[in-house]
């Protein structure tokens, strides 16, 4: 038998050999073609690539209202509960008990001041009910509430003394203190410049003899 | 006249395998199921002469029909569906062989023991096809391989050679032993038959 021969008549006998396949077999194809299709990236139909976008969006989701949820204070943006919430209603705060006191700095005149009376220190500028200093703050006058009894705030005084130094003190009155103004409270005041005349010795001896 | 009738009853007309065809391309599962009871005995039958056991041949059958339902939108009818049926099972079970090979045992052409090429007796008996299957099931893996691959499905050697990655010579080699092999196990089938017979 040649080899030609022995050749086709296996061909014959087995090119359309089909054997009856066991039940088992199409069940495993099933489960392959399912995991297959599961498995395979499509847009058409559900599969594992949409699985786990959605479990990442959830998952991303859960995060993200967990964080928002713990700490109110942590959570910059919410759009359904807002970041922070009054506790409790505001209250109207008494906004001073002492009123405030705007200060008008007296104009102190570098000129001695005339003494009306020798019991009385020299009145400068009048003061406004308002009118006080707090006692802080550093001046070169001194500020003395008169006539207010000491149980009253000192800022309620009515009227400010304002001593001079370079007016001639009157002894009598111990309480005046004494202070160096400053440049700012005390604007130098021009000096006008007198015509000086000079006359020479022939001048006044022509001028005498004229006379 | 009923033999012939009969025959023409098993081949799939054209207009059921174009139906098939377009209820698979669509994914319906009814189809599929046709497809699967038409042609599941032809592809077991290759993945069986492939494959070292019934087993494996299970395996690779499933996946060839995966594969058939995964591709069958790019058949375009410009050939015989059951030779695409065909190559697509081929194909899986030469990929399926080269995968295993990897792993292993490589036996040496020359550490074989070497089959006397004595003449086999002629035999002119006809064999039917679970006879011939059961004697090349017989045959070791590779002599089964490159003999399904020359004999049946008609590729060259140098075709062969390349798609199980081997030499030319080792497929001639092979096939020679195979059919070697074959004929010594065909005339022990015929010597029983005569007996029978007898």
């Amino acid at each position: 038998m040649s080899d030609e021969k022995f050749f086709s008549q296996v061909k014959n006998s087995l090119e359309f050999y089909a054997p009856e396949a066991p039940e088992a077999v199409y069940s495993g194809m099933r489960r392959k073609l399912w995991w297959s299709g599961f498995t395979k990236l499509s847009a058409t139909r559900f599969n594992m690539w949409y699985l786990i976008l959605l479990v990442g969006l959830g998952s991303g989701a859960v995060a993200y209202s967990n964080t928002c949820t713990a700490p109110a204070t942590e959570c910059n943006v919410s759009p359904l509960t807002p970041a922070v919430k009054p506790t409790e209603e505001a209250k109207v705060i008494p906004a001073v008990t002492e009123p405030t006191v705007v200060v008008t700095e007296p104009e102190v005149v570098n000129q001695p001041a005339v003494v009306t009376a020798p019991a009385q220190t020299a009145v400068v500028a009048p003061s406004t009910p308002k009118a006080s200093r707090p006692k802080s703050t550093p001046s070169t006058s001194v500020v003395k509430p008169m006539d207010v009894p000491s149980s009253e705030p000192k800022a309620a005084s009515s009227e400010t003394t304002i001593v001079n130094t370079d007016a001639p003190v009157n002894p009598s009155t111990p309480e005046v203190q004494t202070a160096e103004p400053t440049k700012e409270e005390t604007p130098k005041k021009k000096k006008k410049a007198l015509p000086i005349t000079i006359y020479s010795d022939s001048n006044k001896d022509s001028s005498e003899a004229e006379k | 006249m009923q033999p012939i009738v009969q025959i023409l009853s098993f081949i799939p007309r054209m207009d059921e395998i174009a139906e098939i065809i377009t209820g698979c391309v669509k994914g319906q599962k009814v189809y599929q199921d046709r497809l699967y009871k038409k042609f599941s005995g032809l592809i077991f039958g290759i993945c069986l002469r492939y494959t070292k056991n019934r087993m494996e041949a299970q395996d690779v059958m499933q996946d060839v029909f995966v594969k058939i339902y995964n591709n069958i939108h790019t058949y375009h009818h410009d050939g015989s569906f059951e030779g695409w049926l065909r190559r697509i099972a081929v194909n899986t079970s030469i990929t399926n062989y080269r995968k295993n090979q990897k792993h292993a045992y490589q036996e040496d052409i020359n550490d074989v023991v070497r089959v006397k090429d004595e003449p086999v007796l002629a035999s002119d008996l006809e064999f039917t096809a679970e006879e011939m299957m059961s004697c090349v099931e017989k045959l070791p893996h590779g002599y089964r391989t490159v003999f399904s691959m020359y004999v049946i499905e008609g590729f060259m050697h140098k075709e062969i050679a390349d798609m199980l990655g081997i030499d030319i010579n080792t497929s001639k080699s092979q096939l020679s032993r195979a059919k070697t092999h074959l004929q010594r196990e065909l005339a022990l089938i015929s010597q029983i038959k005569t007996k029978n017979d007898e």
